[in-house]
């Protein structure tokens, strides 16, 4: 069973045409990869392009994977040099267009295709999964992520709401992330 | 590439600042470049971008779409509440001296069994006297206002937007309150005016935050001056 194989292991097959090898791959990581990107690029829509656009640069340089780093890490910095990419075509884009868009990366909400039940349960299931991970962090770790995420405030709004130092606002809201990251993937969700 | 076990690179602080698009164009350029080449900020950088994308997708489903609940403050039930404790409090700040509230209400039985005497020395008849010792008349006649509630009651003198509410003189308050045109302490007439359920008032709904405008600055004066008094 390719689930029960490890990454490395998985490449190898991928590279020896076995297309199955590398859906694997992508299941096991688009996830990830789609943060990653989303953390690189701000938006869903250009995050979902990157995406897609690092598995095809990767499925196409499986060649070039020799093992010396870790998959997930491979993967990371494919993802990451095409969202540096995207973000300097889009600022070509933005130089020549001038009166296009106010050139800022605001977030913005692309309506959810229609999930299948599967899909909303396991959508459910992670929604859950947050809110608890979130719930379960120290006060000053998850006040820092609440007040960025859902008031969308900027570090300097938070360090004088706060009367923290700058520098305490972003180290605080950088520890909150990789625990709620060790917390989520503890008790990772099933993806059907 | 650096090394991936080099853990302390120095760009690390730089993580969430560059994720949250807060760093100025040269430390923004600066970090890319880093970032190309450093495997250890690479996975880090995903690592904490799985977070923020989990808590961003929590926020969508179950908080964005939420509409902003009306905030109504009860301006009125606040009122009612400082009102119904007017007689007494004021009764017991006359009789601050005496400590417990049991003291007070001992004062305030003396006071109505000097009542009694008193009306029996003047020939009064019982049953009147049973109609006339309801507390209000009491204590409005014999006890000192306190200084807080002096004070309110000349600002309700003086305010003409107050005054008239707190003497309507439309037909209809007055059919519901015939006794009002008997001259009563300003004190009285704040309290009586209010237990009085008063037709223009009550088809009012409680005032909304957003909706504040020159027409109800009433309420808003009056719970000002109620927090004036500790009310
Ligand atoms: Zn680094």
């Amino acid at each position: 069973m390719l689930i029960n194989l490890p990454d490395e292991q998985l490449v190898e097959l991928a590279k020896g045409q076995d297309p199955d090898a590398f859906g694997e791959i992508v299941r096991r990581w688009e996830r990830k990869i789609f943060a990653l990107c989303f953390g690189m690029l701000g938006r869903e829509d250009d995050a979902g392009d990157a995406c897609q656009e690092a598995f095809i640069a990767a499925y196409k340089n499986l060649a070039n994977f020799r093992g010396e780093a870790k998959v997930s890490s491979w993967l990371h910095r494919i993802a990451v040099n095409q969202c540096l990419t995207i973000k300097r075509r889009q600022k070509t884009r933005a130089e020549d267009f001038l009166d296009d868009e106010d050139g800022s990366q605001d977030k913005v909400f692309v309506a959810a295709a229609h999930l299948s039940p599967a899909r909303k349960t396991e959508q459910a299931e992670r929604m859950h999964l947050v809110r608890s991970a979130v719930g379960a962090l120290p006060g000053e770790l998850r006040e820092v992520i609440v007040m960025k995420e859902f008031e969308d405030m900027t570090f300097q709004e938070i360090s004088e709401t706060l009367e923290l130092p700058l520098s305490t606002v972003k180290s605080r809201l950088y520890t909150a992330l990789k625990q709620l990251k060790m917390k989520l993937e503890r008790t990772p969700v099933e993806v059907v | 590439m650096v090394n991936s076990a080099n853990r302390e690179c120095g760009f690390e602080h730089e993580i969430v600042s560059y994720m949250y698009d807060e760093l100025g164009a040269a430390e923004r350029t600066q970090f890319e470049s880093h970032l190309v080449d450093c495997t250890s900020c690479t996975d880090k950088f995903a690592a904490v971008s799985f977070a923020r994308f989990s808590v961003f997708e929590w926020q969508k489903e179950e908080f964005a779409h939420l509409a902003t609940p009306e905030i109504v403050i009860p301006y009125e039930a606040r009122k009612v509440v400082v009102e119904k404790a007017g007689w007494f409090v004021g009764f017991a700040e006359a009789f601050a001296f005496a400590r417990s509230p049991l003291a007070v209400s001992g004062a305030f039985a003396v006071l109505i069994v000097l009542g009694f005497i008193g009306f029996n020395l003047v020939g009064t008849g019982g049953n009147e006297i049973a109609s006339n010792i309801v507390p209000p008349v009491v204590i409005e006649q014999r006890v000192e206002t306190p200084k807080a509630l002096n004070s309110l009651i000349a600002i309700v003198d003086q305010d003409p937007i107050i005054s008239e509410e707190v003497r309507p003189v439309t037909a209809a308050s007055r059919e519901v309150r015939p006794k009002l045109a008997r001259p009563t302490s300003p004190l009285r007439r704040v309290v009586e005016n209010r237990a009085v359920p008063n037709p223009t008032r009550q088809a009012r709904r409680a005032p909304v935050l957003s909706d504040l405008g020159d027409d109800d600055e009433d309420s808003l004066r009056l719970s000002a001056m109620f927090d004036e008094i500790g009310g």
